[in-house]
């Protein structure tokens, strides 16, 4: 009997036995990415990176403010110090989370040709093919855009090298599923990025659908959830990323169409009014964004309203914000009298007499508040200088004085030089705190103005450090990997 | 026929005890203890060289009847040296047993069989529990630190109940982990702590006095029967019994308390405001003015200026209680032992405390001579109030208790926190006032866990045993951290709980068999099966916007929260087999081999093959070796042998698209964009993946010399790891970083010495000394695809962890800027990439402990030292407190040694707000450099104790069967050159002691307590 009873128990503890696992996380992404709503998941994974805090979440809003000469360090927390003074070693991040976003985006673009067209839902106003073209277009334009932001810090632009150096970044069109696929890759030329870009865009313009389609009612198949405007890329926002594309790359009359044509799909082709200019900066959504990214308070940890958001770096609104950046004394003054701008800028005792930006209020609580990424009064700032750089003086004072006029400035009859720097210092005062500074100095080929507070000398455009250092550890790793000149 | 024979048999027995009758005489004596004079009863008295012989009675009295002829009586118990004694004409002999310290009588358990030390041909060292008994320490491994050679352990958290790394003959692996398997009487322990909220180790839940011995299997020799696990070394707990005999009490209290440890000396409010005004001054910023200095920082010449200690109001002398109670006895078929604890220990935070209840009863019953099962059982629960540690977190009171600003108080003239902190609303630390934060931010975690097993043996023939056991570890914890409202930054208040479960189970089946023929051979074996299941899986919950700060169950709040999940399992499958053949217990031989299945590997490479074998030579057994009469045991042994690691995260061979998991780069729970969720890539996979494993080599003599006097052993090892499992980084550019990969060879070549002395022994008292020595060579051999490094971390030739820095060359006396040696040897501002080199290994090169005892009638003192050393730290709390004044932190006072005009030589720079001076980082903070790095080798009066056993005259009149009084004390005093807290918890980033950051070091213990026992 005993005998019996360790036979069985020993027996039971042989059978009971097997190697399988229960992973309840994860799929292989052929079976994730065989539906319309895995690839639209993949699509909302690629716009998710773009607010992260190394994108424009924070850095890429403010560093190019930081690096020149728009702002001004008010707590010193360490933050923004080191590019205040153009210390060696910034932009640690962008790189990775970048690539990122173009490695889903490559996911999107593999695996939504193998998609059943039969098995994609449609709604009353899209056929499957349009629904799949959506798709597709939203990927190409957000690889497009991540690849703008890597070549605008990475680079110079094309026929703008320093020394001839013309290295762009790493091209990368498939998705990384295997180990053979994360190759070690060398960069491509400038140009053949900038190439690269153009043609993503110009597909996107084809496949994406128009503003007006995209704020109809019932337009997105249901079963896919919400495509609200202007928070998913339609083909207005793909011409304005063009047209950003080609101001830096010099093809102004590209560039003039391009934001033209932006414009012309809008269902609002001018700027807020001089009197809405200062609540457009608290408005949920920014009233002339083409494209915004929306962020929602579960996107963050407790404590990155604090830590991490625009709001906090820019501001003592909320306790526990850090108020590590103001405005500037010359950024102040580029504003000419009259210009409502200037009124977004607070300076009273309780800003530690700052002028305290507030174009990032965190209007929807603890920090949070939506990213406009691209703007129309970009687009008529593209028209204005494309124009005059070919010398279309009387085509760039219309575009520029409509901005003018709805921030409370008169139009203007400048000319040549004269109008180009107005038009430089509008992007400057219109574009403040949305990282545009450094990017529209450099692409140029202009010496880097600095403030008098930061203590440090203009920097040359020959400087090495108008190039920023590629991640030390990806030189190291990747011998194809050419880093930048004097790191 | 039968009749015959028995005819003839009873005929020999009688012509033999007619022969006796006729010479023999009879003796008679007691037989006591030589340490505490206790009788011992059934000790074996044998008249040598015959086979009469007879066993101690329960007084310790025996009486035998001695031939004539015979002079000498043999005395033997387990556990006491034996004696031969000489007769002469007397016909009572009393004998004192003195306790074998050679303790080569041992026996040594390797989890599936016992083996006689003796005959052992592995690497074993082993530690009674006694040695740490009533120590007040939370964890076994705590009390095993610097006691066993060849094995380095140094606390990863000075937090009570914290953690500890513990390192067997170096590190083999570089991203798999290096911890070794624990085992805890048969249960296979999971690695994975059960709280978040503060420092946690999954050996806490066992209360160290309830721990008879524990033994460390160093070598492929004596580890491959655990195979696949055994690369790191295998630990085997093994906790008390109860014996046959009276039933025993023992009752132990004590009380005591735990101080902070040499902690940072920083600047008062004037010293701080007078550097900050320097900075401004330096750098042109403006002194006066809403931003200048003095409205941030305070004017110096001020007479009432804020000068309030953080450090004081949030480090304390916490309390320490402890209570034991146990009992223990058995008879001919059952023996128990039962004990209870409650421990609870305050940390040097204010707030955090640790506390610890525990049961256990270990059974053992034979309802037949055959049969024989048994159970372990034991409950525990541990409470942890935790504090923030290892980073450079504001809300974390090792950052925040130096560098918050003496200019400011925490509190408001009211007594009520001050908010926003500082005083001057600048926002330093984000606004958070860190005594605030340490009183009102509760990291609580509660952890019931039972390690419980069940075995049974049944005999199926002499000598050959099945046995069966099954064991489970499982905890059930749940963390909570609450975050009231009435902290700013929490606004409205956030409370989180996470609920977490860890189970892990092993069973096995073993056929034993042990037989000797004759006194020639002796043949043992095992083989078995075995398989082991771990699942661990939690949930986490939020809710923000309280409606008050004293609401904190998630049902009060307003915000809900995206919850998240997590699971993870994996399992193991294996056979064994192991046989040993000794030669008149002199040549002795022993192979094993096992063969096991993991599912952490892809269907292809699933099963690895682990071997050993090893041979052992007691030359000590040779007649010719009886001349050298003070040789008591001389042993050589050799092994070789395969073991391997599979201790990666569990879904690594296969790639992973799913939902980005809770924490990930930038994505806490519930990752959505537009209410719509998110799939993405979330691991790269790779299916062929297999084991890592380890080539072992050990060689060693073992001795005991003059009667036991001198005992020790050398041992020489040569282990080579190769197939890492290693995390192979790919270009960013791919979108992902790294990928796990087989790849690579690290080598560990070192020896380790133990020795032991008896240095007096004279008229009552004694003094030994017992001390061991570790030293190991820790080098990378080879890389991914013939690399010959990776980043800045990894470099062929070096060790696996390495300090790659500049090289800092002081502070240029005549501007006051830092400087660096750049790669030609020339002075320079900045440094490149193409200046770093490696300046330090991280890993200790040596390590071991030294104790000495000390004893005299009653009265024991043990003073215990431990140390380590070879290695190098890099102190990160220096980025923060050793900056002349650059920041907005406070800062060492040795920082008021700044430059101050050309020719001053010092080491710190010039203060200069921002540290950025013409583009250059004062700090070389985009690499790094020596600057920061200090010696970490120390040597650490670990332990004193001195205890007092009362007299039994006094005792026995209170009816108590023993009594002793103690006080006791840990890390009293250090030796080491470390700039920093404490050299010992300098391992924050991945137990490699690369740098250290905000860590919690370990505090001074003084104890005091007694023991009763009835």
């Amino acid at each position: 009997m005993k005998k019996l009873f360790i036979i069985s128990t020993l027996t039971v503890l042989f059978t009971a036995c097997s190697l399988d696992t229960e992973d309840l996380a994860s799929l292989s992404p052929g079976q994730a990415l065989d539906n319309t709503a895995g690839v639209q998941s993949a699509v909302l994974s690629a716009y998710r990176r773009l607010h992260e805090f190394d994108l424009y979440g924070q850095q890429a809003m403010l560093h190019g403010d930081a690096l020149a000469d728009n702002i001004e360090i008010v707590n010193r927390t360490g933050r923004y110090e080191q590019e205040v003074v153009n210390g060696v070693g910034t932009f640690a991040n962008r790189w990775a989370v970048a690539y990122r976003a173009i490695n889903d985006a490559n996911f999107v673009l593999k695996y939504l040709p193998l998609l059943n067209i039969n098995q994609v839902p449609t709604s009353t106003l899209l056929t499957a093919q349009q629904v799949l073209n959506q798709l597709e277009g939203e990927a190409k334009f957000v690889r497009a855009l991540a690849y703008s932001e890597l070549l605008r810090v990475y680079a110079y632009e094309p026929g703008k090298e320093v020394n001839g150096f013309n290295l762009g970044v790493i091209l990368r069109d498939t998705p990384t599923e295997t180990v053979t696929n994360a190759d070690n890759r060398a960069r491509s030329t400038n140009l053949e990025c900038y190439q690269f870009v153009e043609q993503d865009l110009l597909s996107a313009i084809n496949l994406l659908i128009t503003p007006t389609q995209q704020t109809t009612a019932s337009l997105w198949p249901s079963a896919l959830g919400a495509i609200t405007s202007p928070f998913r890329a339609n083909k207005a926002a793909a011409h304005a990323l063009l047209a950003r594309v080609y101001l830096y790359w010099g093809r102004y009359a590209d560039a003039d169409t391009q934001a033209t044509t932006a414009l012309s799909l809008l269902p609002t082709a001018t700027p807020v009014a001089a009197g809405s200019y200062a609540a457009s900066w608290s408005a949920t959504t920014h009233p002339e964004s083409i494209f915004e990214i929306e962020i929602r308070a579960t996107d963050w940890s407790g404590v990155d309203g604090a830590n991490n958001s625009l709001s906090s770096i820019t501001t003592n609104l909320a306790s526990g914000f850090q108020y590590v950046a103001a405005g500037s004394v010359e950024l102040l003054a580029a504003h000419e009298t009259g210009d409502v701008r200037a009124t977004v800028f607070v300076n009273t005792a309780a800003t530690l007499n700052k002028p305290q930006v507030r174009k990032w209020p965190g209007e929807k609580g603890g920090g949070v508040e939506n990213i406009p990424v691209l703007r129309r009064s970009e687009m008529i700032l593209i028209q204005a200088e494309s124009r005059a750089r070919q010398n279309n003086d009387s085509g760039a004072q219309t575009a520029i004085s409509i901005l003018r006029g709805a921030r409370g400035l008169a139009a203007t009859s400048l000319t040549g030089s004269q109008l180009i720097n107005l038009i430089m210092n509008e992007r400057r005062v219109e574009l403040a705190f949305e990282g545009h500074r450094w990017f529209d100095l450099k692409r140029n080929g202009l010496d880097i103005t600095k403030t008098t507070a930061s203590g440090v000398n203009t920097l040359p455009y020959t400087d090495f450090r108008i190039l920023q250092q590629i991640p030390n550890d990806q030189v190291l790793l990747n011998p194809s990997l050419q880093q930048n000149p004097g790191y | 026929m039968k009749k015959i024979l028995q005819g003839k048999i009873f005929l020999v027995l009688m012509l033999v005890s007619s022969f006796a009758f006729a010479q023999e005489r009879r003796v008679t004596g007691k037989v006591t203890s030589s340490d505490d004079n206790a009788p011992l009863p059934g000790v074996n008295v044998l008249v040598k060289g015959t086979t009469e012989g007879t066993i101690t009675d329960v007084n310790g009295g025996y009486s035998l009847s001695v031939p004539s002829g015979s002079n000498v009586l043999v005395f033997s118990f387990v556990g006491f040296t034996t004696q031969e004694v000489q007769i002469g004409g007397r016909a009572v002999v009393d004998v004192q047993l003195g306790t074998d310290v050679t303790q080569l009588s041992e026996v040594v358990v390797n989890g599936y069989t016992t083996q006689d030390k003796r005959t052992l041909t592995g690497s074993v060292s082993s530690v009674k529990g006694e040695v740490f008994q009533n120590l007040p320490i939370q964890s076994v491994d705590r009390g095993i630190q610097g006691r066993l050679a060849g094995v380095q352990i140094a606390s990863a958290s000075g937090a009570p109940g914290a953690a500890l790394t513990v390192r067997v003959r170096g590190y083999g692996s570089i991203n798999a982990s290096n911890d070794p398997l624990w085992i805890i009487d048969g249960v296979q322990m999971s690695r994975f702590g059960q709280t978040t909220q503060g420092s946690s180790n999954p050996l806490a839940s066992i209360n160290p006095n309830d721990i008879e011995n524990v033994e460390v299997l160093k070598d492929a020799a004596s580890a491959a029967i655990y195979g696949a696990q055994a690369a790191n070394g295998v630990i085997i707990v093994t906790t008390k019994k109860g014996k046959k005999g009276r039933t025993n009490l023992d009752i132990s209290v004590q009380k005591g308390a735990v101080q902070p440890l040499n902690l940072y000396e920083v600047m008062d409010g004037k010293q701080f405001a007078q550097i900050k005004e320097q900075s401004y001054i330096n750098a042109g910023l403006p002194l006066t003015g809403a931003t200048g200095a003095y409205a941030v920082f305070g004017n110096p010449s001020d007479g009432n200026l804020t000068n309030f200690s953080w450090r004081d109001a949030i480090f304390r002398t916490g309390q320490l209680a402890s209570y034991d109670i146990s009992m223990s006895g058995g008879d001919e078929k059952t023996n128990f032992l039962l004990s209870m604890s409650y421990q609870k220990q305050e940390g040097q935070i204010v707030m955090s405390d640790w506390q610890r209840g525990t049961t256990r009863l270990n059974i053992t019953h034979r309802p037949t001579q055959k049969l024989t099962i048994g159970a372990n059982l034991s409950l525990a629960y541990q409470r942890t109030f935790g504090a923030i540690t290892n980073g450079n977190f504001v809300n974390g009171p090792f950052q925040a208790a130096f560098t918050a600003q003496p200019t400011s108080t925490a509190y408001n003239d009211d007594g009520t926190f001050r908010n926003p902190y500082p005083a001057s609303g600048s926002g330093h630390l984000f606004g958070y006032n860190i005594v605030q934060g340490v009183n009102e931010e509760v990291r609580l975690g509660r952890v019931p866990q039972t390690v419980s097993s069940f075995n049974l043996s049944y005999e199926i023939l002499p000598g050959l045993n099945i046995n069966g056991f099954a064991g489970v570890d499982a905890s059930f914890g749940t963390d909570n951290n609450q975050r009231p409202g009435t902290i700013p930054v929490f606004a409205g208040g956030q409370m989180a709980v996470t609920s977490r479960r860890t189970i892990a189970y092993n069973a096995n089946s073993t056929l034993t068999y042990s037989k000797k023929f004759g006194e020639i051979h002796s043949i043992s074996g095992v083989m078995g099966f075995e398989y082991r299941k771990e699942e661990r899986g939690g949930v986490t919950a939020s809710q923000f916007t309280y409606p008050n700060p004293a609401l904190r169950l998630l049902s009060s709040g307003a915000t809900a929260r995206p919850a998240s999940e997590f699971f993870f399992d994996n399992a193991r499958q294996g056979v064994f087999g192991q046989v040993k053949y000794a030669l008149k217990d002199r040549y002795i031989v022993d192979a094993t081999v096992r063969r096991d299945g993991s599912s952490r590997f892809g269907s292809n490479n699933r099963y690895g093959t682990f071997y050993a074998g090893s041979v052992a030579y007691r030359i000590s057994e040779e007649s010719f070796m009886d001349s050298f009469t003070f040789i008591d045991d001389l042993k050589f042994k050799v092994g070789y042998g395969r073991v391997g690691n599979s201790e990666i995260a569990d879904y690594d061979w296969y790639t992973a698209y799913g939902s980005p998991a809770a924490g990930a780069t930038g994505i806490p729970a519930g990752a959505q964009y537009l209410g719509g969720s998110i799939l993405r890539l979330t691991r790269l996979g790779n299916d062929l993946i297999g084991w890592e494993g380890e080539d072992q080599f050990n060689a060693g003599v073992d001795f005991a010399l003059f009667s036991g006097r001198i005992t020790g052993s050398f041992e020489y090892y040569n282990n080579v790891t190769n197939s890492l499992l290693f995390d192979v980084p790919l270009p960013t550019d791919s979108g992902l970083g790294q990928v796990r990969g087989n790849s690579g060879e690290v080598l560990n070549r070192g020896f380790d010495i133990e020795l032991g002395g008896t240095v007096l022994d004279v008229s009552g008292f004694k003094w030994r000394i017992n001390g061991n020595y570790g030293r190991v060579h820790n080098e990378l051999l080879s890389l991914p695809n013939g690399q010959t490094r990776i980043g800045n971390s990894l470099i062929v030739g070096q060790p696996i962890a390495f300090h790659y820095l500049l090289d800092f060359a002081g502070v240029n006396p005549a501007n006051g800027k830092t400087m660096i040696w750049d790669k030609n040897g020339n002075l320079a501002y900045r440094g490149t990439q193409d200046d770093l080199a490696v300046r330090a290994t991280a890993l200790p090169k040596y390590f071991g402990g030294l104790s000495n005892n000390f004893s005299y009638k009653g009265l024991n003192l043990e003073l215990f030292f431990q140390y380590q050393g070879g290695n190098k730290a890099f102190n990160g709390d220096f980025y923060n407190l050793y900056t002349a004044g650059s920041s907005a932190n406070n800062q060492l006072v040795s920082q008021l040694n700044y430059w101050k005009q050309p020719g001053d030589i010092t080491n710190v720079p010039r203060p200069y707000q921002g540290g950025v001076i013409d583009g250059f980082d004062q700090l070389q903070g985009n690499f790094g450099s020596t600057q920061f790095l200090s010696d970490a080798s120390y040597i650490r009066l670990k332990q004193v104790t001195l205890s007092y056993n009362l007299p039994t005259s006094i005792v026995s009149k209170a009816k108590m069967a023993k009594a002793s009084v103690f006080v006791q004390g840990l890390n009293l005093w250090t030796y080491t050159k470390f700039a920093g807290i404490d050299p010992e918890v300098v391992s924050n980033n991945n137990g490699t002691g690369v740098s250290s950051y905000g860590v919690y070091p370990v505090g001074k213990q003084f104890m005091a307590g007694v023991t009763i026992g009835f």
